[in-house]
């Protein structure tokens, strides 16, 4: 029992716990000169193998340097690999990492550390959030029985070691824009000690990045990362983070109001507009991956006819409530992948998501729709708003009665739509991995992305024979007519209304400067300086 | 008089006798209080806003021929007009209509759980505090369990468990979570009221346990549960806000609760919207609140 | 006296086993996907969901997923949750947080609840009390989460105090959050207190003591205060278990991580093992200050025999 957990059981009679003065909040300021402070959320994990979300994703960018990076222009440049070549047309492709990386250990950064780790997180049994980003890995299949059974091996057949610092990877199928998924966290390497007792190692991770762990994650306290000295790459030109865990985004952004804090990532939608004033050029805005849309639900026949679902999506006056409830902190969507992706184009919906009340309500009154809608949505997540607001459109333009209805958490929806409720409409939302369109169409609306995230169980064999063909295509580029002539089968089909894509509105102290956040919401650490 | 056969004749009499006079004394004591209650300007001012906010539940559209419902994000935020009294909010609604729509479900809801608070407090409180032992034991560690049970957590499984429409299941999870207080405030004035002299008489002249429970014990420690429950009243209306926060609330229903929840992260640029509703729900609190202190010093009769 | 302790120690044990019980069926009864839940919004293969089914017996029925959880918990293996944390560890971590804000939240409360509550029943009808009485009557009327939001929204404005208090390690920035989250028993506690007292000054005993001549500051210190602290002891008792279980609200403004902000991720999570934890020592610990709160009462009123 360490020293918390012994005082929690001391200081269970009242007083003791404040005499004694236990809990973990050491200090209130940073760590120490030249480091700056970073809000985020409790991670819900830090071993790569794991790392689905935001908050850990941007601790883990401290610690780790990725074989690819994505620079200004979303395109792919080589970071930790020396050279990412494809052969057999797409199929296999060969990675040479470049010399001289270790880990924060000491130990030497080669081809079986990104192995065993990519072995580590595609053996089903070890139950790894990132599983099914290595899908596309051959010898995947083998380490994943869907029948319960334990897998007969725990390598995947598709990785191979040429030597120390060359990987041989076979995919399952070609795919041409494999190089550009290897920037995403699930293709780290872990050092041997990380395999030894990974619960232990996820509290201290060592990784091969510039920064290295200072002491261990301090759950809903700080994680403290200070850089490293041996780094070989790009250093930063900071001491040190600490990132602060907050559970509120409001709680950060009063932080950095008063100067206790440095940077915040979010800053909530209600205080976009006192933002300006309160910290003048400190205010930062930059655009950002993320997707919000409505989706039906395919079993809910009153939404089958293409009409109905036109009709509500021209109803919605986008704008209005991007300027209103969000204060032009967002940008309306007219699309399903972010314009700013490599391939993507604008207003691939066309007319049916322009604002258009008269058409809406002829087309709707035509298709025979119900007079009650329904739009539901996790009440934890801050939709309120913006729900409230459609619905008053809908209500408006289409002469309905509309009501949102939030359910406590997002799970809570999952089991509604398996159950077959008639939840009405629901929000669905998504951050894309990596720069690639079919980042956005394959997760969310392919037939075997049923029933998790395709949550509104659309499938579509033109849709998915477009996308295979786009993954067969002989480069990235070479893929996009395929891509986009399938996000052209979504705006026949409507099956999710494009609503909003983000923007990162963050905002930051007189302490720093050089703040730039990516399109995947990552705070780039290395550009970051003290002001 | 279920009992007489059981009774020596002597004491039938006497307890008839003392039935009748514990009658007669009641008729007074209402009368009484009735009269008092009626020259007492705090009674007077709050039945009068209560009259008023029930008029406003009952049938809204005397106060306002405005609809709650008409939105348009064009007039989000506007300032107190004559066209809209109170201004406009983030939605571009009218607060002073939906202020006054929102009294129906918060009265209801205030109410209707009180209602269930008291029986199930008054109740097992009795019970509790009369007869002791293991019946004190069972019911107190439950009020334990249930006082355990996070609020949050118990009214997330009502509120998803539960196929009812409108306030029912606000008020249900309340009156399930929320008795646990007042059922020990009965208590312990039942504990206190049952060694005094005058039960200890009753009993001695024979009044059956039920007898001596609902005429002597339950007067005498109705006082301070009546305290309880009017501050309950109130609380209850702004939990409802609470779980609006939490978003776990009503849905569908306009209420000065989900309204103040969902205005309070804009209170720095926007305040009419937090305000109205808030002004509201506080000159409910105060009115019941009041009229029950009224009601109690009225009916004690060690205060004349 | 002792017997009654020892007796009460043994219905604790029942109680916790109930509690527990209940607790863990409602998790059960609340929860629809806790690997969905744990997923978010990310796709989560076939194979993961088989492991962690396993791993949780989520595919086990619900009896036979608590008995599991009560042989890991009467082996003293809290376990981990299903991000793999140790729930030993989750509680201990953030205790001292919540008991630290319910520690200052209880004096604030207990101090000015009383004091008050007795001046105003000395001087009842009078213009301070008429002020004090609608001061508790707005506070009640307000919802916390906007006394709450307030409070932390100005004062980061005009830097009065920080709204990171649990990231600041001070004690004294517990002090807002404290206020908030006691103002809801305080107001509570003076009106009270306020009617007990005015109920005690009229009572015979009173008379009987005055006209033997005692000083009033005897009489109200020593006689009335013994007898009309039975309700208020009571309530405080029950507002302090009340406190220590967490404040979801107030630690989520003000940015501490304690129990209830545990406990609301853990319900959000569908983490039913951590849930049950936390909610059973909160049980525990409610019977404790009861248990405290009936011995108290026989030392209070002589009347209160337990045998």
């Amino acid at each position: 029992m360490g020293k918390r957990a012994l005082c929690a059981f001391v200081s269970m009679p009242l007083a003791a716990a404040v005499l004694v003065g236990c809990g973990g909040g050491d200090d209130g300021g940073g760590s120490g000169e030249g480091f700056i402070s970073v809000g985020i959320g409790e991670p819900k994990s830090l071993l790569v193998t794991s790392v689905g979300e935001t908050e850990g994703h941007q601790v883990l960018s401290a610690l780790y340097t990725p074989l690819v990076r994505y620079n200004d222009n979303l395109e792919t440049e080589l970071e930790a690999a020396a050279s990412i070549e494809p052969s057999e047309a797409n199929k296999v492709w060969t990675i040479k990492l470049k010399d001289g990386y270790t880990f924060h250990n000491g130990e030497k950064v080669t081809a079986d550390s990104y192995i065993n780790s990519w072995n580590y997180g595609a053996y089903g049994p070890n139950a790894q959030d990132l599983n099914s980003y290595y899908n596309k890995i051959d010898g995947y299949a083998a380490l994943n029985p869907t029948d319960g059974s334990t897998p007969p091996t725990d390598r995947m057949s598709g990785l191979e070691k040429v030597d120390d610092l060359t990987i041989k990877v076979t995919l399952a199928s070609p795919y041409a824009a494999f190089d550009t998924t290897l920037g995403y966290t699930n293709f780290l390497p872990l050092p041997s000690v990380a395999f030894d007792d990974t619960a232990a190692f996820q509290n201290s991770p060592i990784g091969n990045g510039p920064f290295k762990m200072k002491g261990n994650w301090e759950h809903d306290q700080q994680i403290s990362v200070e850089a490293w000295d041996a780094y070989t790459g790009t250093k930063p030109k900071i001491k040190g983070v600490d990132f602060k865990i907050y559970q509120d985004a409001g709680a950060q952004y009063n932080d950095v109001v008063g100067g206790n804090l440095d940077v915040v990532k979010t800053i909530p939608t209600a205080q976009i507009g006192n933002a300006k004033s309160d910290l003048g050029d400190r205010f930062g805005q930059t655009p950002s991956g993320s997707f919000q849309g409505l989706a039906f639900p395919v079993y809910q026949k009153e939404f089958e006819d293409v009409r109905i679902r036109q009709a509500i999506s021209m109803a919605i006056d986008r704008t209005a409530i991007v300027d209103t409830i969000f204060q032009g902190s967002q940008t309306p969507a007219t699309s399903w992948v972010s314009p700013q992706f490599p391939g993507a184009r604008e207003n691939s919906c066309g007319e049916w998501c322009q604002f258009n009340p008269t058409e809406a309500k002829t087309l709707y009154t035509a298709a025979g729709g119900k007079d009650t809608i329904q739009i539901s949505y996790n009440a934890d997540g801050g939709h309120k708003e913006w729900i409230d607001a459609t619905c008053n459109q809908l209500a408006t333009n289409l002469g309905v009665t509309c009501t949102g209805n939030p359910v406590p958490k997002f799970a809570d929806l999952l089991t509604s739509l398996s159950k077959k409720e008639a939840v009405g409409l629901f929000r669905q939302g998504w951050i894309p991995d990596y720069p690639t369109m079919d980042n956005y169409l394959e997760p969310l609306y392919s037939c075997n992305a049923i029933p998790q995230p395709n949550y509104s169980g659309f499938c579509d064999e033109n849709f998915d024979d477009l996308l295979k063909k786009g993954f067969g295509a002989e480069t990235a580029e070479a893929s996009f007519p395929d891509f986009q002539a399938a996000e052209d089968v979504l705006a026949e089909k409507l099956p999710v209304l494009p609503m909003r894509f983000g923007r990162n509105n963050f905002g930051y102290s007189d302490k720093v400067k050089n703040v730039t956040i990516d399109l995947f919401y990552e705070l780039d650490l290395l550009a970051i300086e003290n002001a | 008089m279920s009992d007489q056969n059981a009774l020596p004749p002597a004491d039938s009499v006497v307890a008839l006798a003392e039935g009748e006079a514990g009658a007669g004394r009641a008729r007074s004591l209402a009368s009484d209080a009735w009269r008092d209650l009626r020259k007492n300007p705090i009674a007077i001012i709050s039945a009068v806003i209560i009259v008023i906010l029930v008029l406003m539940a009952v049938w809204p559209s005397l106060f306002t021929g405005a609809d709650p419902a008409a939105c348009d994000l064009s007039r989000s935020l506007q300032p107190p007009s004559s066209e809209a009294w109170f201004g406009y909010n983030l939605q571009g609604c009218d607060i002073y209509a939906r202020t006054i729509y929102g009294a129906k479900a918060s009265l209801q809801v205030g109410l209707y759980s009180v209602i269930g608070v008291a029986v199930i407090a008054i109740v097992l409180g009795m019970l509790a505090g009369y007869y002791g032992g293991w019946a004190d034991a069972v019911i107190a560690r439950v009020t334990d369990i249930v006082l355990g049970i996070p609020l949050l957590l118990g009214a997330i499984v009502i509120l998803s468990s539960v196929e009812l429409d409108g306030v029912w299941p606000v008020v249900l999870a309340l009156a399930l979570l929320g008795w646990t207080s007042p059922a020990r405030i009965v208590r312990s004035s039942v504990i206190s009221a049952k060694g005094q002299d005058y039960v200890q008489a009753a009993r001695m002249l024979g009044a059956n346990d039920k007898r001596i429970m609902m005429r002597h014990i339950a007067p005498n420690a109705m006082a301070p549960v009546i305290v309880v429950l009017t501050i309950a009243l109130g609380s209850f209306i702004s939990v409802e806000a609470t779980l609006s926060f939490l978003g776990i609330g009503l849905k569908g229903e306009i209420s000065w609760g989900a309204d103040i929840a969902d205005a309070t992260g804009r209170v720095r640029n926007a305040l009419g919207p937090v305000l109205f509703p808030s002004t509201f729900l506080a000159l409910t609190v105060l009115a019941f609140i009041m009229l029950g202190d009224a009601v109690r010093e009225a009916f004690d009769p060690k205060l004349r | 006296m002792f017997r009654y302790i020892i007796r009460r120690l043994l219905q604790m044990v029942l109680a916790f086993f109930g509690t527990t019980l209940l607790v863990y069926w409602l998790m059960f009864a609340a929860s629809g996907d806790p690997i969905a839940a744990l997923a978010g919004e990310k796709p989560l293969s076939p194979s993961v969901r088989q492991a962690l089914i396993q791993e949780f017996h989520l595919d086990q029925p619900f009896i036979v997923q608590y008995l599991y959880y009560m042989r890991d918990l009467l082996t003293f293996d809290l376990g981990v949750n299903t991000s793999g944390r140790d729930i030993g560890q989750i509680v201990a971590t953030a205790w001292p947080y919540t008991l630290k804000l319910a520690f200052i939240a209880f004096i604030f409360v207990v101090v000015v609840g009383i004091t008050l509550g007795v001046i105003v029943a000395m001087k009842r009808g009078g213009v301070f009390d008429t002020v004090v009485l609608l001061l508790t009557l707005i506070v009640i009327s307000i919802p916390v989460f906007v006394i709450g939001s307030t409070l932390a929204l100005f004062g980061a404005k005009w830097g009065l105090w920080t709204t990171n208090v649990g990231g600041s390690g001070k004690l004294l920035a517990y002090l807002v959050p404290a206020l908030v989250l006691g103002s809801l028993s305080l107001a509570t506690a003076v009106r009270l207190t306020r009617s007990s007292v005015g109920e005690n000054l009229r009572a015979d005993y009173v008379r009987t003591a005055k006209s033997k001549g005692l000083k009033r500051s005897r009489v109200v210190g020593v006689h009335v205060l013994r007898n009309s602290l039975i309700p208020v002891i009571t309530f405080l008792g029950i507002e302090l278990g009340g406190l220590m279980g967490g404040a979801i609200v107030t630690e989520k403004i003000f940015n501490i991580p304690g129990i209830g902000f545990e406990l609301a991720k853990a319900i959000g999570l569908e983490d039913g093992p951590t849930v049950v934890t936390i909610v059973s020592l909160l049980v525990i610990v409610y019977l404790l200050m009861n248990l405290l709160v009936d011995v108290l009462y026989a030392v209070l009123d002589p009347r209160i025999r337990y045998e």
